[in-house]
């Protein structure tokens, strides 16, 4: 795997590797209040979890759902750290920050509208 | 003899030692900075397509009424084809149901906000509501799913759900912080109720299908049919306090009246008699302490009445070819005049405190709208 990653992914340079640190603690803040957000929404009644995973782990209490959910993501964060010598994980971290940005954006102020 | 330690003439004086700094090299620093800048460029367009999204969804909401202010009060419309449907007032605040939409606007702001939506295809229940709660009931498309009864805690901005409800059922209605609603999920129909604040649950037996369900302050009341068709309906009357109860026949037998509407002022429980045969409808008072009946007003198509407190309203074609809308205190004063309806025919009426409104039907379908006014 890592053999193939070297060969396809050209390599990222100390700059690039700065902009996935960054992109990486993004991204785990914005995990945060994904699920700060999403916590009150289903305490205020107005939302439904669509994800069985997260489904699932709410209802077994929110400790659970806060353990799998910062856990996940810091796995996600540490195995692109990882990987940060190619560029394909700054594009994927960049990805998954963009995404989560437009979904926290999206939960916040449908928060606010209510 | 020990050498001296100062270095003679001709010895050279060391280097100075270069400063310490802890300060990263400018070059460094700036590369942090840079990247900082670049992966926020990354949360930007993120937050940037996530608000256009919400935007989008937004302008493209069914649910968004048309709020006018008039010179009374406000005029509240559907748009996007939705149908106006039941409505309650209370304190400052009006909730109503469109379509699969349930919403309460704010008569002070004017502003609106969506309470429930029901699932796809499905239906929303006329909403009840009190200082503090509004109930209602959102039933799916199909009858395998339950009906759920939701709850909106108005202080708090909360909406929990309240209890599942089997089959078919009537809807949740409110007052303070008392909810009843009829369920028939073990058996025959029954009245259930709870404490929204306390959460303590109680029964009040069997309803024999109510057909309205109404409460105001400790006293519920329903109206349910009885096996023979000729037979009028029977109103039970239930105080919370006490569990006494009172069983009234809105009119005699074979008469062939319909009872439309139910309402209770107080402690006197108020209905409307339409007459098929004499086209004339009256609306009766009933006190509950004194066991005495009276007639408030009698009319041809009349609507069916609301009450809070002491006042009683009702609306009734005028002369002048629109509708009038009319109140009169329990008290003993005289029916007053309201409002004047002209274009559109008045399909209810509404009480909250100080708050009256009527829902007009206009002759197009969806041309409906809801006028509120304040009283002086």
């Amino acid at each position: 795997m890592a053999s193939w990653t070297a060969r396809r992914s050209p390599r990222l340079g100390r700059f690039g590797q700065l902009v996935l640190l960054w992109v990486l603690v993004e991204l785990w803040i914005l995990n945060i209040a994904d699920l700060l957000l999403t916590r009150y929404s289903l305490w205020l009644g107005f939302a439904k979890e669509s994800n069985g995973v997260m489904d699932y782990f709410f209802r077994s209490g929110t400790v659970p759902a806060v353990a799998f959910k910062i856990g996940i993501v810091t796995i996600g964060t540490l195995l692109l750290w990882r990987l940060r010598h190619y560029r394909t994980a700054l594009f994927a971290a960049a990805l998954l920050t963009g995404v989560f940005a437009a979904v926290v954006v999206y939960q916040a102020l449908w928060v606010l509208s209510f | 003899m020990p050498g001296s330690l100062t270095g003679g003439a001709g010895a050279a004086a060391p280097d100075p030692p270069a400063p310490l700094t802890l300060i990263a090299p400018p070059e460094r620093h700036q590369s942090w900075v840079r990247a900082l800048l670049l992966s926020g460029i990354v949360l930007l367009a993120g937050a940037v397509l996530g608000a256009a999204g919400f935007g989008f969804e937004q302008s493209r909401a069914t649910w968004r009424p048309q709020v006018t202010a008039t010179s009374g009060g406000w005029r509240i419309s559907t748009s996007h084809g939705l149908r106006l449907g039941g409505s309650a007032l209370g304190g400052d605040h009006l909730a109503w149901e469109a379509g699969p939409f349930t919403l309460l606007t704010d008569l002070r702001s004017g502003r609106s906000r969506l309470l429930g939506a029901a699932a796809t295809a499905g239906s929303a229940s006329a909403p009840s509501i009190s200082d503090r709660f509004v109930v209602w009931l959102e039933a799916p498309a199909s009858s395998a799913g339950a009906a759920v009864v939701w709850v909106y805690d108005i202080a708090r901005g909360r909406r929990t759900r309240l209890d599942h409800v089997q089959g078919i059922s009537r809807s949740p209605v409110v007052s303070g912080a008392t909810a009843v609603w009829e369920t028939d999920a073990a058996g025959p129909p029954q009245i259930r109720g709870a404490d929204l604040v306390t959460g303590r649950r109680f029964s009040l037996g069997a309803s024999g299908g109510a057909a309205d369900l109404i409460i105001s302050g400790t006293l519920v009341a329903w109206a349910a049919g009885r096996l023979d068709p000729t037979a009028p309906p029977v109103i039970t009357v239930v105080d919370l306090t006490d569990g006494r109860r009172w069983s009234i026949a809105p009119y005699a037998a074979a008469q062939g009246n319909d009872l439309l509407g139910l309402a209770l002022a107080g402690r006197t429980l108020v209905w409307e008699r339409a007459s098929p045969a004499t086209q004339i409808d009256q609306i009766l008072a009933y006190d509950l302490d004194r066991a005495s009946v009276k007639t408030i007003a009698q009319a041809a198509d009349l609507v069916a009445p609301a009450a809070d407190g002491d006042l009683v309203v009702w609306a009734q074609p005028s002369a002048g070819g629109g509708t009038q809308v009319s109140g009169v205190r329990l008290g003993g004063s005289e029916p007053f005049p309201i409002a004047s309806v002209s274009g559109g025919g008045v399909r209810s009426v509404l009480i909250g405190g100080r708050t009256v409104a009527w829902h007009v039907a206009d002759a197009w379908l969806f041309d409906t709208y809801l006028q509120t006014a304040r009283l002086p």
